[in-house]
């Protein structure tokens, strides 16, 4: 079934993927969402009745990893590569407890 | 008294369980991340460091399937994960790779007594899925950087829980509480878990609803945030009576999410937080699907333990009380030790007594754990057997159990240091010790033979003199037959 | 002939024989690379002396007598979204413009084994978003063929690079198309091997679904040996099969189709597509029949109709959720706020580019409740009733000839607007991606302009040593391409 965003819900959408639109473009993006929804209702034209979903069939599936526990070796390295820290933990802005 | 609901109650639990792993759920590292340096337990796997992908722990795979089947489940021979997607500073992916759908295990049943009426909670199903990290929230007078920002830390970010799924058959918050006891001492049954509360090991998100009149289901509220079983019950009676009242009044329950506060008894609703129709789930293709074989399952069902309603209904056999049985078999360990006393040939009775008061006392005053008891179950067995058979008194039985639980002394050593020695005092030996006593307490003797110890006390104190020089060896009803003859 | 026009297996040849030292052809490439690469811009980050230094130490292990692997010395160039200790992995994106990973891809370590020099990241479209290879932080790759014009993408970097002759081989990864369409924009060869033969450890992913880790080269031969270097079992992926690969090589032994069956597209009218690219695919029928092959039309209604639409709702919804990990917190750019919430949003609206804050969107819409149910639950469907269409066409055919694309590139900047015409530019890539089968890209010559002409070979999955032979009796016929003096078609004329 064909479905269709109006501005509010665009603009929910951009909430939930944390990624600001400025007003000016919602409807820019509402559009750019639509056509997207309007050209790929064509995936519920196609009877699949009873049809599994899709998954990847493989010759010889890898065996799972065994319960090792090991330490990686360079623990600095994560400290060095983010962008803001504090002491050993990375920093954010203060989030309320109950949030 | 707790409160009566007026409308029946419906409680489905979601346990997570921590399975007993070493390695996370999709990486090498640690699970004993408790006390460790901040983000010192992690690596690019469980730090969503790009290009890196899953990979799926075996253990936990055998874990989750072996509760499962503890809970009478269904084994699924092909299932998969899926990622819920959400943004949260503790969830580094912005996803948590969990199960939905084709899950590790469906179905199954837990029984359950609760207020002396056998109950059957049915399970939906049991999934895995990896943890999230941890948010520090420093104070605004804590220290000066930390006033205006939180803290991650990912050291328990992946870490494997098995998520077991009730089917809304609990009525009543004792029902649930004992549901979850029940839970837990499967999973300990069958070092799955430790299913520890406190440290997190086990947690529980309740639903609860209150039926319409008609028997509709009402609205379902949830339960976070309930840390221990008290809490748990707490926590579902106070949610009755709210959603009690709210409809009393006239009002309308809200779906929401609501936090247990301990320290004020009471539920808050949580602000913000996203519901569960805004997670985005999807399945993850990162991870080839989790494909158990037959033989794989008969392995698992070889390999269970004997379970604890099974354990239940071969203490039956021992003769003990329903109560004595629950005590003894509530950790496996304990009933391990308890049979093992038997074995070493202590009465059932007598021993199942020793392990329940004398052994749970100790260890609580310890604050050990059985599984660190340092009195062997032969040391104990000797101990039952001697004062079976009167050859040592129960007081001094006990001291002996003291010194042995606190120090690692030979039993020959303990009982030496009690003063008392194996045997008990009679006979002729009593007699004499008696006359000494009386000849040493020449007024209460006159007093007593001339009619003065109405109360009984004085010979009492007698008596009293008797045990203590004996250190308890002598027998009370030898020695009351013996002091009476003399004193007349 | 000079270094540059060699290729990888020729270059290695050369190397062993100690007729050219690896730091002479690392050398050459990198002077053929910073001669045009001012007019080409085909990479994030050039390697000059790590490449020469790496180069020195084979020469010194050549010199001791040591094997130096079946690439010894060839240079190459990796897509910049393949991890590379110690050189900055930016995915053509400001939230990742100083990320230095710590790790290498695994086909990168594979790479370095077959003693392949890494020389330089390859531009892409920012997080393989797009086929152009302009929506990037170092600004678009020109295509040498004709610098006007757009090198495809979103691995245009990699392809630009070898049909400059800045290297023989180069590595870019194709999710619906990013390696087999900038090959045929380009003029090279590119293979896209089944999903499953690659490791996609380490590569920053877009789609995990669908990306798979694919090489690029003037010549089939030189495809197989990279898929003899690269495609094997990885314990680092569960995706990655591990099975036993079949020796890619030995399938070039092959010199005529003889028994063959190969299957056309005959889905589309003339009119449809561009003429020379149709005229092109019905040559390469006949090529077929005159190597011996048994060459019959045919369609595949499912693929073809349903494809384009399946692949973007699988893709959209992938990448929104791939990318939910540059959040500001762990690594990459950080772009501070008062709230968690401004946080996010200042550093994911401010680092990420249009396009790929578009599709994030949109594949968050995708998987959310309600419209899951109508776009994504059923395009999961449609992927098995298209996989049952390729398996019931494989059971019959040996290798299917279709398009690489309906159209040649397209100029700089001519952004397409028209959505129906933007997806029609998938339409002969994404159904073989949809399926996990291989398929190979490889240039057929040029037209009277200049511009290339390509046709795509596709296989059944894991069928890809199968269509490197059928490729390879193709490219006897023919030649094989030849590295270009970058220009511009319309002033040269």
């Amino acid at each position: 079934m064909k479905m269709t965003v109006d501005r509010n819900v665009t603009l929910r959408m951009a909430r939930a993927a944390q990624i600001r639109i400025p007003d000016d473009q919602v409807g820019h993006m509402m559009d750019s969402i639509n056509d997207i929804l309007d050209f790929c209702a064509l995936v519920g034209d196609l009877d699949c009745a009873g049809v599994p979903d899709f998954t990847w069939k493989m010759k010889r599936l890898a065996p799972r990893r065994p319960d090792v526990a090991h330490e990686w070796p360079d623990r600095d390295e994560f400290k060095a590569a983010a962008p803001t820290t504090d002491g050993d933990f990375f920093r954010v802005p203060k989030i309320n407890a109950e949030e | 008294m707790s409160y009566v609901s007026s409308r029946p109650v419906v409680i489905g639990l979601e346990v997570h369980i921590q399975l007993n792993t070493r390695s996370k759920l999709f990486c090498p590292c640690s699970t004993d991340y408790i006390g460790k340096t901040p983000n010192t337990n992690v690596c690019p796997i469980c730090l969503a460091v790009p290009g890196t992908l899953p990979l799926v722990n075996d253990s936990a795979v055998a874990l989750g399937s072996r509760m499962g089947l503890g809970l009478r489940g269904e084994i699924q021979k092909y299932s998969n994960f899926h990622r819920k997607n959400y943004f949260y500073p503790d969830l580094a992916k912005a996803y948590q790779i969990t199960q939905y759908g084709l899950t590790i295990t469906v179905g199954g049943y837990l029984d359950i007594e609760a207020d002396g009426k056998p109950k059957r909670v049915r399970i939906h199903h049991l999934h895995l899925e990896e943890d999230a990290g941890k948010l520090v929230h420093p104070t605004a007078d804590g220290r000066l950087t930390g006033a205006s920002y939180s803290l991650v830390d990912y050291n328990r970010g992946g870490v494997p829980l098995s998520e077991i799924v009730s089917e809304p058959d609990i009525s009543s918050p004792a029902e649930a509480k004992e549901y979850v006891a029940r839970l837990r001492q499967l999973a300990r049954y069958l070092d799955v878990s430790d299913g520890e509360m406190e440290s997190g090991s086990l947690r529980v998100d309740a639903n609860i609803s209150l039926s319409n009149p008609g028997g509709s289901l009402g609205t379902r509220v949830e339960i976070k945030n309930m840390n221990s079983l008290k809490a748990l019950e707490r926590a579902l009676e106070y949610e009755t009576e709210r959603q009690n009242k709210v409809l009393d009044s006239g009002g309308r329950i809200v779906q929401e999410t609501r936090l247990w506060d301990d320290a004020e008894s009471v539920t808050r609703s949580m602000r913000n937080k996203e519901t569960a129709s805004d997670y985005r789930y999807y399945p993850e293709m990162d991870l080839a699907p989790i494909v158990i074989t037959d033989e794989q399952i008969e392995e698992f069902k070889k390999s269970m333990p004997e379970l604890p309603w099974e354990k239940r209904a071969r203490f039956a056999g021992y003769g003990l009380s329903k109560e004595e049985t629950a005590i003894l078999t509530e950790r496996k360990e304990l009933a391990e030790y308890y049979e093992a006393v038997v074995s070493f040939g202590a009465p059932p009775a007598r021993a199942a007594n020793w392990v329940r008061m004398d052994v749970l006392r100790v260890l609580n005053e310890l604050s050990r754990d059985i599984r660190e008891f340092k009195v062997k179950p032969e040391t104990l067995a000797e101990l039952v057997k001697y004062v079976e058979a009167k050859e040592l008194s129960g007081t001094v039985g006990k001291e002996i159990l003291d010194i042995l639980a606190r120090e690692d002394v030979p039993f020959d050593e303990a009982l030496k240091r009690t003063g008392a020695r194996t045997g008990r005092l009679t006979g002729g030996a009593l007699e004499t010790l008696i006359d000494r006593i009386m000849s040493a307490n020449p007024d209460l003797v006159e007093a007593i033979k001339s009619g003065r110890d109405k109360k009984g006390g004085k010979l009492k104190f007698l008596q009293g003199q008797v045990m203590k020089e004996t250190k308890g060896q002598a027998d009370p009803r030898e020695t009351a037959s013996l002091l009476s003859e003399k004193l007349v | 002939m000079e270094i540059y026009e060699m290729t990888a297996a020729e270059t290695a040849v050369a190397i062993r024989a100690r007729e050219v030292s690896a730091s002479e052809a690392v050398r050459a490439g990198l002077e053929r690379l910073h001669k045009y690469e001012g007019a080409v811009n085909a990479c994030v980050t050039v390697l000059d002396e790590r490449a020469a230094k790496r180069a020195a130490e084979l020469d010194a292990r050549l010199a001791r007598g040591e094997d130096i692997g079946p690439l010894g010395g060839v240079p190459y160039i990796a897509k910049d979204n393949f991890c590379t200790r110690g050189v900055r992995t930016t995915c053509s994106s400001h939230i990742l413009e100083n990320w230095v990973p710590t790790y290498n891809a695994t086909a990168i370590n594979c790479m370095e084994e077959a003693g392949a020099v890494l020389m330089g990241k390859g531009n892409c479209d920012e997080f393989a978003m797009g086929s152009s290879t302009e929506n990037s932080i170092i600004g678009p790759t020109k295509n040498p063929r004709d610098l006007n014009r757009v090198p495809g993408g979103s691995s245009g970097g990699s392809a630009a690079s070898v049909a400059a002759g800045y290297v023989p081989l180069a590595l870019g990864s194709d999710t619906g198309g990013s390696v087999r369409q900038p090959a045929a924009f380009c003029g090279i060869q590119g293979l896209k091997p089944s999903y499953g033969e690659v490791s996609r450890y380490g590569i920053v992913a877009y789609c995990s679904a669908l990306d798979q880790v694919s090489p690029f080269a003037r010549s089939i031969e030189d495809l197989a040996i990279a898929m003899e270097a690269i495609a094997r079992p990885d314990p680092n992926d569960t995706t990655c099969d591990a099975y036993d690969r079949p020796v890619f090589t030995e399938a070039l032994s092959m010199d005529n189709l003889k028994g063959k069956r190969i299957g056309v597209f005959a889905g589309f009218e003339a009119e449809q597509m561009d003429a020379d690219l149709y005229k092109a695919l019905t040559r390469a029928g006949n090529m077929c029949r005159e190597a011996g092959a048994e060459v019959e039309p045919i369609d595949l209604p499912i693929a073809v109709k349903y494809g384009v639409a399946t692949y973007y709702v699988t893709a959209l919804a992938d990448a929104s959720s791939q990318l939910g990990c540059y959040d500001g917190v762990r690594y990459g750019t950080h772009i501070d706020g008062p709230t968690l919430a401004d946080m996010y949003a200042n550093t994911r609206t401010e680092s990420f580019g249009e396009e790929v804050r578009r599709r994030i969107i949109l594949g968050t819409c995708l998987l959310t409740e309600g419209f899951y149910q109508n776009y994504y639950g059923p395009a999961l469907k449609v992927r098995t009733r298209m996989s049952e269409e390729f398996a019931e066409l494989f059971g019959k055919y040996d290798a299917y000839l279709l398009p690489t694309v309906p159209s040649m590139p397209y100029t700089l900047g001519a952004k397409e607007t028209d959505p129906n015409r933007m997806y029609l530019g998938d339409v002969f890539t994404v159904p073989i991606s949809l399926g996990g089968l291989p398929g190979i890209s490889m240039c057929l010559g040029f037209t009277d302009g200049g511009m290339p002409l390509s046709v795509q070979i596709a296989g059944p999955r894991y069928g890809d040593a199968k269509i490197l032979g059928i490729a390879n009796v193709l490219e006897r016929m023919i030649g094989r391409p030849k590295p270009c003096e970058p220009r511009k078609l319309g002033e040269a004329a």
